[in-house]
């Protein structure tokens, strides 16, 4: 890949060597992120902030019935601009509220899949051996099994609390983040990099720290973005099918099945939860994939 | 020769209070069993070797040879599991085999130091060049953090990096290859080390770059007095940089000769043929080189007798049956081959048979 024209050349580095390094295609620094990238971000921004600032847009109450005037299934108006569901609840004000359980849950659940996950598979990945195989198999087992329907039978004695739903949806986010971060650990440490460091007389912890984590962590907030997603689709799920927080609070999952169960709910009612999750979960995962192709010095090698 | 080091140079350099002579490496009989899916595999099979401060010996072999295992064994630097080390390795006076880690880590970097063939992975791309050198100088030398980004600048310029203060910030990806191995030679003498292993240092790099870390790595090796063993493919590189050659083939030692003796009289028939295929200056560029036939011998279940024989175009009876073992001839007590039937001559080639180093 080094057919670099150099004429007459000193000791040093000559010009054209400087020239040609900096001019070989990709070795250039990665291109920026597109246009699009921005807009997702842009609406996961909006979405975030709206969830966390709710309490101050002046909406009416989520899960109370507005009183007057008592209007049932109202189409959009001034006063309540995506109108009122079959209790005569405001749906814009539901809607604000659901992303709320939806963007904790989705946060909580990811926090404890990384955190668990991500530190077991380094962990794995570092001592090999039979610790490895033993929790490699395990981990496995786990994402062969069909999540969701045990996720609804764990709730359905546990009981459908928020903090359930972000303890077992995390749980079961492990094994995926699990297997990506011990891929990845592996994968760098049978670099050479690896072993060049270790030939400088840098200690196992120095070189997991120093030269590994760093190179894991591209990896891992790229999965980290889809764990997100993948947390905020079963609550929808399981929101849709009524297993996950309970009415009158709302979800958008939770929304979408009341809306489709409901023959008189005016389209708004099924159209406005069902593209914010659409929405988020298009921006989650293009994102995502985005930081995972950028970062990603394999495939940018090519 | 006009690298323009700086003299505010922090880094050791080596020498100033070591011996600059006598004998700092000894290796015998090592053997090196990597444990495969098919099989233990010998990947190097009982190989001595002796190396005095500030000599250079040349480690040549075809690909697959286990030139890179070898060295790596040398410094204890194996993928631990599944790996058995035997023999021994004694670096100045100090058993290295079955040592601790933490006696290997103090003596990785400051005392033996190795330079990687593909400059290209060898790099941590998160980190910025100079961080990669001042790193291990203040592992090593308990520099302070401002210490040890000088002296990787300095140490940049000594390897003939232009600009260094501003590349010292460029991150691997931004570097061309020979750069990066400049860099990675920089690393490397960061700590003024005794021994230097250098395996195919110049293999993946343009043939005018590979002139130039050459003659860095010589320039280099001549101001610390520090010794090295050099590894590569190609006999054209080591024939005039070198001290002693040794000739490798399936992991074993098949000729070990004074640099001289060995291209004035070669005896074994694979580096007779590993010189047919080492292109020459003199020659017109385009001429054919004579790939060597064959493949090497499985080394998870060797065949019995001289493990060149299937490639040999000598090869007789008593060679697929018996292997030849490393001997002298009486008239060369320096030149080592093994091989029933060999080549040159056996009649003295220096008349005043003095051996280099008795
Ligand atoms: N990690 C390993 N696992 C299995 N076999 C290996 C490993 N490393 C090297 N070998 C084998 O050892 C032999 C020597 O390899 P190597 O030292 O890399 O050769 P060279 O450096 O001379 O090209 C080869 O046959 C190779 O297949
Ligand atoms: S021992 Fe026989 S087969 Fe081996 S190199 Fe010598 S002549 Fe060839
Ligand atoms: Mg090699």
């Amino acid at each position: 890949m080094l057919d670099i024209p150099v004429t007459t050349v000193e000791q040093g580095v000559s010009d054209a060597e400087v020239a040609a390094a900096n001019a070989q295609p990709g070795t250039t620094p990665p291109k920026r992120f597109g246009f699009f990238f921005w807009c997702c971000l842009g609406w996961l921004a909006l979405i975030a902030l709206v969830a966390i600032f709710a309490g101050m847009l002046h909406l009416d109450p989520p899960n109370a019935p507005y009183y007057t005037p008592i209007a049932v299934n109202a189409p959009p108006s001034f006063a309540h601009w995506l109108g009122t569901d079959d209790s005569s609840r405001d749906v814009l004000s539901r809607l604000v509220y659901g992303a709320r359980v939806s963007l904790v849950i989705g946060l909580l659940g990811t926090a404890i899949g990384i955190g668990i996950g991500g530190s077991l598979g380094m962990f794995s990945a570092y001592v090999r051996g039979k610790i490895d195989a033993g929790l490699s198999f395990v981990m496995y087992i786990f994402l062969a099994f069909p999540a969701i329907i045990a996720v609804l039978c764990i709730l359905e004695f546990w009981g459908h609390t928020e903090s359930h739903i972000v303890v077992i949806l995390g749980l079961f986010s492990v094994p995926f983040i699990y297997r990506v971060t011990r891929a990845a650990t592996l994968a760098c440490a049978t670099k050479e990099y690896v072993t060049a460091a270790r030939s400088q007389g840098a200690t196992a912890r120095r070189v997991l720290a120093k030269d590994i984590f760093p190179n894991v962590i591209p990896a891992l907030i790229a999965y980290t973005v889809f764990t997100f997603g993948g947390i905020i689709t079963t609550e929808g799920a399981l929101g849709f099918l009524g297993q996950s927080v309970q009415i009158p609070i709302s979800s958008w999952g939770n929304m979408i099945g009341e809306a489709s169960g409901d023959l008189n709910a005016t389209l708004v009612f099924i159209l406005a939860p069902a593209s914010a999750l659409f929405l988020t979960l298009v921006a989650l995962n293009y994102a995502g994939e985005q930081i995972r192709l950028r970062f990603d010095t394999s495939e940018q090698k090519l | 020769m006009s690298t323009s080091a700086p003299d505010t140079a922090v880094a050791p350099d080596a020498g100033t209070e070591r011996p600059t002579s006598g004998e700092l490496l000894e290796v015998t009989d090592l053997r090196t069993t990597i444990r495969t899916p098919r099989g233990p595999l010998v990947a190097v099979d009982g190989v001595s070797l002796r190396l005095k401060r500030g000599e250079t010996l040349g480690i040549v072999g075809e690909s697959g040879s286990g030139k890179t295992v070898l060295s790596r064994s040398i410094m204890g630097l194996l993928p631990g599991r599944g790996t058995m080390l035997t023999g021994s390795v004694r670096f100045d006076g100090q058993e290295l085999v079955g040592a601790p880690e933490s006696l290997l880590r103090s003596i990785w970097g400051p005392r033996i130091a190795m330079v990687f063939q593909d400059p290209m992975t060898s790099l941590n791309p998160v980190h910025r060049i100079g961080r990669q050198i001042a790193e291990t100088l203040r592992l090593h030398l308990k520099l302070s953090k401002k210490l040890a980004n000088q002296s990787a600048v300095t140490l940049l310029a000594q390897v003939g990096i232009p600009s260094p203060e501003l590349r010292a910030r460029n991150y691997p990806v931004e570097l061309s290859g020979g750069m990066r191995q400049r860099v990675m030679i920089a690393i490397a003498l960061a700590c003024g080390p005794e021994l230097l292993l250098a395996d195919e240092p110049t293999t993946g790099l343009d043939v005018t770059i590979q002139a130039q870390i050459l003659d860095l790595l010589a320039e280099a090796q001549r101001m610390r007095h520090m010794a090295m063993i050099f590894v590569t493919h190609d006999l054209g590189i080591v024939a005039t940089r070198t001290d002693q050659i040794m000739v490798m083939y399936a992991g074993r030692a098949v000729e070990f000769a004074p640099t001289h003796q060995l291209f004035a009289n070669v005896r074994m028939p694979y580096t007779e043929a590993l010189l047919h295929s080492t292109p020459r200056m003199g020659n017109p560029s385009h001429t054919r080189l004579a790939a060597i036939d064959g493949r090497p011998p499985d080394l998870v279940s060797r065949p019995p007798g001289c493990s060149f024989a299937a490639r040999c175009p000598y090869a007789q009876d008593k060679c697929r049956e018996e292997s030849p073992m490393l001997v002298a001839d009486a008239a060369e007590p320096d030149h080592f081959y093994a091989c029933w039937y060999p080549r040159g001559t056996s009649t003295p080639v220096h008349p005043q048979g003095a051996p280099s180093d008795a």
